[in-house]
């Protein structure tokens, strides 16, 4: 499981406020990871014997949960 | 627990579905994926510039390094099987009698899993199955610092040539003074050396290259050598980081990896056998050790540790 937590996370009173362009990164990559979630899951429906794409697919979504829990931490809304 | 629910929707499904339309079959599957992958990272790439917060940056870093690494190796593996298939089954290569319950020696001209190492530095010969690269999260090594308990704490990054040529850069993830627990004071100089290795996989003390970085900035910035040092393909060299600072555990920063949790596998990662690529640590005048575990005991073997880095050589091979 890929995630970001652990030895790297700062306390929280480290957190702080994210920049703009940081926010913007931050948003093109949980956008990128939907889109490669969604179509490995669309082909991996297709072709189930293509199992690389299942666990791919899994790597994706652990990597989703970690970026929404950037947004959490930097308390971050969707707007 | 985190509220997760502040995350922006998911306004990619028809692009997916546009995507995976261009799936024809199974024989182009995984070329879509490996192209989307390195879509990915070209897109990250970019991100990096632009990411100026240590934990963004990091996400940006690790989404790269997977979609260079783990997952473009395994649709390219898949491809390749795919792509190939054997024309006359008759025509297999006769094995010496293995069989699932592992009676029977390998055929050594099928290779073998995960057999994807420098080994012979000739590039992959096989197959992974599973992330090339094995990780839970990243973690940080004070060079200097105080966690170690070290009078001053040294860190290299072992890898193998890949390439006969002169090395030209180095870039890795640098985490600098400003960051409580990972860098210091003025942050220190941090010496890059390259050396040769000892025979037993440590840095040999033989310095082809340096580099001194003072207080080096946060991230991901790119270090070239004035002289480049001549590399020869499948030898075995450490990038040696050593705070020269007159006061090494207040004026530090950190080397981030990647981590695994738990117990050490050997190999650690699939890609790579151990003596291939890994991170070693001294601490004061102590002897070099494998670094295997984030601990207290400043001569605790650390295993888990695999490092972030990516090397340009003269050719443009990276």
């Amino acid at each position: 499981m890929l995630c970001l937590a652990g030895a790297s996370i700062p306390t929280a009173s480290a957190v702080s406020r994210l920049t703009t362009s940081s926010k913007t990164a931050l948003t093109s990559c949980l956008q990128q990871e939907y889109l490669m979630r969604d179509t490995y899951q669309d082909i991996f429906a297709k072709y189930p014997t293509l199992t690389t794409f299942g666990s791919v697919v899994a790597d994706e979504i652990s990597m989703i949960a970690t970026l929404k829990n950037l947004y959490a931490k930097y308390r971050l809304s969707a707007t | 627990m985190p509220n997760t629910d502040s995350a922006p929707p998911d306004t990619q499904v028809s692009a997916a579905n546009t995507i995976a339309a261009t799936t024809t079959g199974i024989s182009n599957a995984d070329a879509v994926a490996i192209n989307l992958e390195q879509s990915t990272a070209t897109l990250m790439t970019r991100l990096l510039q632009s990411a100026d917060n240590q934990d963004v940056a990091g996400a940006v870093a690790l989404i790269k390094t997977t979609s260079l690494g783990s997952h473009t190796s395994a649709f390219t593996a898949k491809e390749a099987t795919v792509a190939t298939p054997p024309t006359n089954p008759t025509t297999l290569p006769a094995t010496t009698g293995q069989t699932f319950a592992g009676s029977g020696a390998p055929e050594a001209s099928l290779g073998a899993k995960e057999d994807t190492g420098l080994t012979g530095a000739t590039g992959p010969t096989g197959a992974i199955y599973g992330p090339g690269i094995a990780g839970d999260t990243l973690a940080n090594a004070q060079i200097g610092g105080p966690a170690s308990g070290a009078s001053n704490t040294q860190v290299a990054f072992k890898f193998t040539a890949t390439v006969t040529d002169t090395l030209v850069s180095f870039r890795e993830y640098w985490i600098g003074k400003t960051h409580a627990g990972y860098g210091g004071g003025t942050g220190g100089t941090i010496r890059v050396t390259l050396q040769t290795d000892d025979g037993s996989g440590f840095p040999s003390g033989t310095i082809l290259a340096t580099k001194d970085i003072v207080s080096p900035p946060d991230d991901f910035t790119l270090y070239s050598f004035t002289s480049p040092p001549s590399l020869t393909v499948g030898k075995v060299y450490h990038l040696v980081h050593t705070n020269i600072d007159a006061s090494p555990t207040v004026n530090f920063v950190s080397v981030d990896s990647v981590y695994c949790y738990g117990a050490v596998n050997s190999p650690r990662n699939a890609r790579f056998t151990d003596a291939e690529y890994g991170q070693t640590a001294k601490y004061g005048s102590a002897p070099w050790e494998v670094r295997n575990n984030y601990g207290s005991a400043p001569w605790e073997v650390r295993n888990n540790f695999t490092p972030i880095l990516l090397l340009t050589y003269g050719g443009g091979i990276t």
